[in-house]
């Protein structure tokens, strides 16, 4: 056996082969610098590329549930905002009420108070009727038609009643991975004994409709005791007050959901990202590093090679 | 004593072997350069020894062989590493092209496709009412599955690639055996009865061996007379100087793919490794197969999970027409009259079909009930009996048993206005208009008999009213004008005797009743028989006991439906939905889940679903909701209602793959990790293979080839011996010369 001979081809072919492994790698840190990715393709890091997919996709579901928060922070600020002109609208109802109650009042008085709390009603009713570009709020989930229709006596043009067509179904939006937000209320729980109403509601015996269209009866016929008597109608402004301000409660708790949602994404995001950047992201400084040192030891190799390859005994003689 | 002219032949037979010796150095360097070349060495031997009757003395040189420096183990490993190195190369190469084309991690990729994909949904969850929503989620759809398409198309132009690559490797592999053999046969005859060796012609065969392992890990034999055997995969490709050539001819089983084939007739073994060929037969026939496996079974969760919740849900309008896009054979049957299994025994499942009229209005529901043991045939038929729907199956040239639903516009059964239907839980809420509570009606509870003669469900005693309404006579209180509106429902239970062992609370029957606020008692009692006259539901007034009751004669047979001669009674309740049993014997529907179809029937034909077809390759948009902006957001007629959209959106977080282990995301992402790690693993391996094999061709260079140092030192070497031996020659001249001269 002829241990320790080398040919010629052998050096010329580890030589070939150490530079291309020399240049591959450099070829790879260059890619990393210049993208500042250290995962570009699924092989650089299996588990991080599907890390990476993941917390892009987790983004993507922050992003956008805080879009939804947005859009329904909007519906409960109108929700919101509908209400508040319902409560100062029952504002003006109850002093009208205690003031037709004051017997220095004449049947005159009274007739004029009616006429101004049919404009009250009428009001009352656009109120919750009120839309969100095109969408009634009132209504549950039937948000194409108004949820209150009234009906108007042909002779007198007055306002008989006023009933509800919506349904029970609470506009809900969907922000966080279990479970969903209601941000509207309904403007009546009829044919829905287990929820809350905010003009109806069955469980207390509200009806803001039926109790201005008796106050407005009983002041046409100044029928003073069915006002301010033992179940007159001054309790019945109180308790319908009363439903108004606990769908605003409500809708209140909503809105501080939705807040909580919406700090708990920001700090989410925040730590998604910073998840993102660490596995994803290169370390420039140690990469810039690694590249010099896969520089020297290329140019090496180079200079190694070069000078190895051009002695020989030939040159001897 | 030698001869004269002894020393003279001795010196002559040096320098002989000398020029032959300069000769081999002379070729050795003009082939330092030739990769297949082996060094040559000169096995020189003594020359025949004299003796002289007294001594024994040699008479020069000879040069016995020219030989090849060649260590026969080692080109066995070689090559053998060599096989094993260009299957894993290859391997990688395909395996890398298979990554590029998922493009992951990227912004183009599937991954951000899906994750669009479920964001459209929350969008139309946020906004229902939208057609612009609408036209989004159909857009990001159409995006999803023209990806999913695009990789199914790419691994099919990859296997198409792989045949043609295939299709040369065969040409390489024939070309090379018919070399080995026509070698084989040159060498027999040169080498026969010739002491030397054609090492030229070795040198050729070698090199023909050693590239013919790069395509497959061929063994080879030596015979006796020189020639070597070539085994492929254990297959004979060259016995002596004859050569069994590879085929290839389209697959039997998939004539879109080639295979190989032995000349004469043998099926080509592939179940050994190494060597190229056996590397694009494995990305073939194994790896991308497994990718496309993932794949598909991604997609097809997808599909069935999203249909699943889709197909029961409805638009912005109801139906009037629709059809299935798969027949008998997606239930896993073979023909439409089969019983199926979608429901376990001692269970029923049940349909809901609503009706609308012309203002989207609901009008009335109608449930069937599903049996275990029910075919697609009775479904139909069940579906058909159904007031006002006509129902049957289809036959097409491939999908046999396609269900189709329509609206009945032609038998007049319609006569209520319905215009519309749908196959949802209508869901809608108790009585809205307060007339039950006034009558003193229970909203919450089912009768409790099933008589068909005495009545199911009673109000109070109407007297009671006419104190309250401060009112004369009985009469009154019927006529009075209540001023309620609204409406309330009445519902119609199929039911059983107790011990009959029929699952008790199937809907069978859903009747709304509106209420005008100008209606009175009685006329509201008028609405009610003029709507349940067809159905067999009646309300009077009984004037001994002053109540109004609601009696029904109706029965129903054993498939559910209502009928005049069945043998199930009815049970009636106002309540809309099943909620409060009165009963401990009542039990609440079966599979009851909030769905018009809890049975998945119409999912699994593709009835009002999303996606159609089965796998990456197949999955499109359903070409209703392509340009119609037709697409379901809810589970009940109403344009704010959002709950399908919600549910879809939440279907992103949901455990629906691999036994519910991960989200469909998760699947995915766990396909390219696999891909990852799989060009890892075979980078790994190809990197170790081209180790050992650079590692026995430097050993193999250390043997075999040329040094030119070496040959250098070894001309000089020779070049200085050649010159002894002629200055030898001289002297023996001069000697004989002196000998001469005394003559």
């Amino acid at each position: 056996m002829s241990i320790g001979r080398v040919g010629n081809n052998q050096l010329t072919r580890q030589l070939m082969a150490n530079l291309k492994t020399q240049l591959t790698q450099q070829e790879r840190l260059f890619e990393q610098i210049s993208s500042n990715k250290r995962i570009l393709r699924a092989s650089d890091d299996p588990t991080g590329a599907s890390i990476s997919m993941n917390l892009h996709d987790q983004l993507n579901m922050l992003e956008e549930y805080d879009n939804v928060i947005s859009s329904g922070d909007v519906w409960t600020n109108v929700t919101n905002t509908a209400l508040d002109s319902g409560v100062s609208t029952w504002k003006r109802v109850n002093e009208v009420a205690i003031s037709a109650a004051d017997g220095t009042k004449t049947a005159a008085d009274r007739q004029g108070m009616a006429e101004e709390l049919e404009q009250l009603l009428q009001h009352m009713v656009q109120i919750a009727n009120t839309t969100h570009g095109d969408r009634y709020i009132f209504g549950g989930s039937s948000t194409d038609t108004p949820p209150f229709r009234s009906e108007i006596d042909a002779n007198t043009g007055k306002v008989t009643g006023v009933f509800y067509e919506g349904n029970n179904q609470v506009r809900k939006v969907k922000t966080k991975e279990e479970g969903t937000v209601d941000i509207g209320v309904l403007g009546s729980n009829a044919g829905s004994p287990d929820k809350p109403g905010s003009f109806i509601d069955s469980r207390t015996g509200t009806n803001v409709f039926k109790t201005i269209i008796d106050l407005r009866d009983k002041l046409l016929n100044n029928d003073i005791s069915g006002i301010s008597g033992a179940n007159g109608i001054i309790k019945d402004i109180e308790t319908a007050s009363q439903s108004l301000v606990s769908s605003q409660v409500r809708l209140g708790g909503s809105q501080e959901v939705l807040q909580l949602d919406r700090n708990r994404i920001i700090e989410q995001t925040s730590d998604v990202g910073q998840f993102l950047s660490e596995v994803e992201e290169a370390d420039i400084a140690k990469l810039i590093l690694e590249l010099n040192n896969a520089q020297n030891v290329y140019e090496a190799a180079l200079a190694a090679g070069g000078r190895l390859l051009q002695t020989g005994l030939l040159n001897f003689i | 004593m030698p001869g004269l002219f002894d020393g003279m032949r001795t010196s002559m037979s040096a320098i002989r072997a000398h020029r032959i010796l300069e000769e081999v150095v002379a070729q050795n360097i003009a082939n330092a350069s030739n990769k297949n070349y082996t060094r040559q060495d000169v096995r020189l031997e003594s020359g025949h020894a004299q003796s002289d009757g007294t001594h024994i003395y040699g008479q020069g040189v000879k040069v016995s062989e020219i030989i090849r420096i060649r260590d026969e183990m080692l080109d066995k490993q070689l090559r053998h590493a060599q096989s094993s190195s260009e299957s894993f190369q290859i391997q990688l190469d395909w395996i890398k092209k298979i990554e590029s084309a998922f493009n992951e991690p990227s912004d183009s990729g599937l991954s951000k496709a899906l994750s669009k994909y479920w964001e459209s949904w929350s969008e139309l969850g946020t906004n229902p009412e939208s057609f612009a929503t609408r036209s989004n989620v159909i857009n990001r759809t159409q995006n999803l599955t023209n990806q999913l398409n695009l990789l199914d198309e790419k691994f099919e132009i990859f296997s198409d690639e792989i045949d043609f690559v295939l299709e040369q490797q065969v040409d390489q592999i024939n070309n090379l055996t018919k070399e080995i053999a026509q070698v084989n046969r040159e060498i027999f005859n040169i080498e026969a009865g010739n002491k030397s060796k054609a090492n030229t012609l070795h040198d050729r065969r070698d090199a023909a061996m050693d590239e013919l392992s790069k395509y497959t890990d061929a063994t080879y034999r030596k015979a006796k007379n020189g020639m070597v055997n070539v085994f492929i995969n254990g297959h004979p490709a060259v016995v002596e100087d004859s050569v069994e050539l590879l085929e290839t001819q389209s697959n039997s089983l998939d004539t879109s793919e080639i295979e190989l084939i032995w000349e004469f007739g043998d099926r080509f073994d592939n179940s050994e490794s190494g060597g190229s060929l056996s590397g694009v037969l494995a990305i073939r026939d194994t790896i991308i197969p497994g990718y496309q496996a993932e794949l598909d079974s991604f997609t097809s969760t997808l599909i069935s999970e999203t249909n699943r919740i889709y197909a029961n849900g409805v638009s912005l309008k109801g139906k009037t027409i629709q059809e299935s896009r798969l027949g008998y054979e997606a239930l896993g049957v073979s023909s439409e009259n089969d019983a199926l299994s979608l429901i376990s025994t001692g269970q029923t499942g049940s349909m809901k079909v609503s009706f609308y009229d012309s203002n989207k209005k609901l009008i009335r529901t109608e449930g069937i009930v599903i049996h275990p043991g029910d075919s697609l045939s009775d479904i139909q038929q069940k579906l058909d009996a159904v007031h006002g729907l006509d129902a049957r199956l289809l036959s097409s040239q491939d999908n046999d048993g396609r269900l189709s639903v329509n609206i009945d516009s032609i038998s007049g059964e319609n006569t209520l206005g319905e215009v519309t239907y749908t196959i949802t839980d209508p869901g809608q809420g108790y009585d809205t208009s307060g007339f039950l509570d006034l009558l003193g009606f229970s909203q919450t509870g089912k009768s409790t008999n099933t008589s068909s003669t005495a009545p199911l469900l009673e109000s109070r005693d109407l007297t009671e009213l006419q104190t309250v309404l401060g009112l004369s006579s009985i009469a009154d209180v019927r006529a009075e004008e209540l001023n309620l509106a609204g409406r309330f429902t009445i519902n119609a239970f199929e039911t059983a005797t107790e011990t009959s062992g029929l699952t008790d609370g199937n809907l069978v029957q859903q009747l709304y009743i509106d209420v005008a606020s100008s209606d009175s008692i009685d006329d509201i009692i008028a609405k009610v028989n003029a709507l349940t006259s067809s159905f067999g539901v009646s309300m009077s007034f009984n004037s001994t006991t002053n109540k109004l009751e609601l009696t029904s004669s109706s029965q129903t047979d054993a498939d559910g439906n209502l009928s005049s001669s069945g043998t199930n009674y009815l049970r009636m309740s106002f309540a809309n939905d099943y909620r409060y049993p009165q009963v401990t014997t009542d039990k609440a529907p079966a599979n009851h889940n909030g769905r018009g179809d809890n049975t998945n029937l119409l999912a699994t034909l593709q009835f009002n679903t999303l996606f159609q077809g089965n796998d990456a390759g197949t999955i499109t948009l359903d070409s209703n909701i392509i340009g119609s902006d037709d697409l379901n957001a809810a589970y009940i007629l109403s344009a704010g209602a959002n709950g399908l959209a919600l549910d879809l959106n939440n279907l992103q977080n949901a455990r629906v793959t691999n036994d519910n282990q991960f989200t469909l995301g998760e699947q995915y992402e766990n396909l390219i990790a696999d891909v990852g790690s799989d060009i890892q693993e075979v980078d790994h391996l190809a990197t170790n293979e081209t180790l050992l094999l650079e590692s026995f061709l430097t050993e193999r260079d250390r043997i075999s080839g040329v040094s030119l140092d070496e040959e250098l030192a070894k001309m000089i070497q020779f070049q200085r011996s050649y010159d002894a031996n002629a200055r030898m020659l001289s002297t023996f001249d001069r000697m004989a010369e002196e000998i001469l001269r005394l003559i």
